[in-house]
């Protein structure tokens, strides 16, 4: 033990004792008030730790200092125009966190609207930072392609295309659009549903959900007003929509483009196809309808605002982490059921309309 | 020889379809295919993503469009012009 240093402990010291002192013993008068620095501030490190490592948890609380005030979370979002090309490393940043470099068009607008829709949503309600919760800037790509007829995440980033202007406008025309896109990059940094089968139309399902609930909460609907349609303005035509929750497989019917809705509304329907990029990775995209009318019917049930109510049960079984990517409907139906217990009681009204939304679906 | 290209997936996952006919050898269209063809998972995070298929004696073949060799590019610009929705 170094006598000079009766409290010392080799595992806590960066230079051990006997090593400064023989550097300060060895040092010139060139480098001698540099090496009488370090032995201070080493001297003092030591001092400080054997102070308040003789304290106890009681006195050493009274020396923390006070939390530091964070500023509260904002949204971060850049856009960027693709100019109908398909390289994202070549498009041009046209709005920067509030910062405006070339004068918005009309799509641009739609883009940052539904965007802080949906930031605010999470954040307002479910008091969540972003769609990592960890505050991530969110890059919107709009304008991609030559009359692309789409929108999707590609982990990463959100596009948009423009549409054909047939048979449908441009894919920003509806904030649950955008709403859906952002949800999928929500349950990414969640249970990361697996995306086939019953988890990838669960993935699905969520996503129109948490979109639905957006344009509801933008536009001021409650679960009566509201159509309950996802895209009605990206489809042309009144009577055409992407999806209806309501009731599903009724979203187009006779449409002499796309036919007729083939989402089921129920279990007993389960639309069988093959687990491929062709067979829609066993058709997420068709069954997605049977979890959307469970959520529906139980918010219309609970009543009110669907985001208020049915929302924190569908956002706390989203984000709870027993949630496996592999889950199914009815996983995910135990789970909302256990959620609305926890949040509202069992036997609640709220307890009650979810396990009714799920018996409707057949699930 | 016709060509026939096939575009699917996106959010409502529909299909579109497009056939021309065109003057190529098996040998060519052999080349052609190994050339444009891709693994079928383009990435496990992408979402509501569309792909594009050729398709040749009812089998469909999973391409890259981004890698049609110049001399097949005018003839890809017109499939994916003339492509039109197969009904559900």
């Amino acid at each position: 033990m170094c006598q000079q240093h009766q409290n010392y402990q080799p595992r806590q010291c960066i230079i051990p004792p006997y090593l400064s002192d023989k550097v300060f013993d060895k040092a010139s008068k060139k480098n001698l008030s540099k090496v009488i620095n370090n032995k201070l501030r080493s001297s003092r490190f030591r001092n400080d730790r054997n102070f308040f490592g003789s304290l106890n948890k009681q006195q050493r609380t009274a020396f923390i200092a006070g939390g530091k005030i964070t500023k509260k979370p904002q949204l971060k979002m850049q856009v960027f125009n693709m100019k109908q090309n398909t390289v994202l490393s070549n498009a041009q940043v046209i709005w920067n966190n509030g910062k405006e470099i070339i004068k918005p068009d009309k799509v641009t607008k739609n883009v940052i609207n539904g965007c802080r829709a949906t930031w605010n949503l999470y954040y307002e309600i479910y008091g969540r930072n972003s769609i990592d919760n960890l505050g991530m800037h969110i890059k919107q790509y709009i304008h991609y392609d030559n009359k692309y007829e789409n929108a999707f995440w590609d982990g990463r980033r959100m596009i948009f295309g423009d549409g054909d202007g047939k048979t449908f406008g441009s894919f920003t025309l509806d904030a649950d659009i955008i709403g859906h896109e952002l949800t999928h990059a929500v349950i990414q940094y969640e249970a990361n549903l697996e995306y086939h089968n019953q988890s990838g139309a669960l993935n699905e399902s969520l996503s129109d959900v948490f979109g639905i609930m957006i344009k509801q909460r933008l536009l001021n609907l409650d679960v009566k007003k509201s159509n309950w349609l996802i895209g009605e303005n990206i489809v042309k035509g009144n009577k055409y929509a992407l999806r209806n929750m309501k009731a599903p497989g009724k979203a187009f019917i006779n449409h002499p483009d796309l036919g007729n809705d083939p989402q089921p509304a129920t279990m007993n329907k389960y639309v069988q196809m093959p687990d491929t990029e062709e067979g829609d990775w066993g058709g997420v995209h068709y069954n997605s309808g049977i979890a959307n009318f469970a959520f529906y019917v139980a918010a219309f049930n609970i009543g009110g605002n669907s985001w208020e109510k049915t929302g924190r049960i569908w956002y706390a079984a989203l984000t709870d982490k027993t949630l496996k990517a592999t889950a199914n409907f009815a996983d995910f139906k135990n789970l909302t059921i256990k959620k609305a217990t926890q949040l509202f009681g069992k036997g609640s009204l709220e307890t009650k309309a979810v396990a009714e939304g799920w018996a409707a679906a057949k699930v | 020889m016709q060509l026939q290209l096939k575009r699917t997936g996106g959010i409502i996952n529909f299909k579109k379809l497009a056939l021309t006919e065109v003057d190529i050898t098996e040998t060519e269209l052999a080349n052609l295919v190994s050339e444009i063809k891709r693994s079928q998972i383009l990435n496990t995070q992408f979402r509501d993503s569309t792909s594009f298929f050729l398709v040749i004696n009812n089998e469909s073949i999973p391409i890259d469009l981004t890698k049609i060799p110049e001399k097949y590019k005018a003839v890809f610009e017109e499939l994916i012009s003339n492509l039109k929705p197969e009904k559900q």
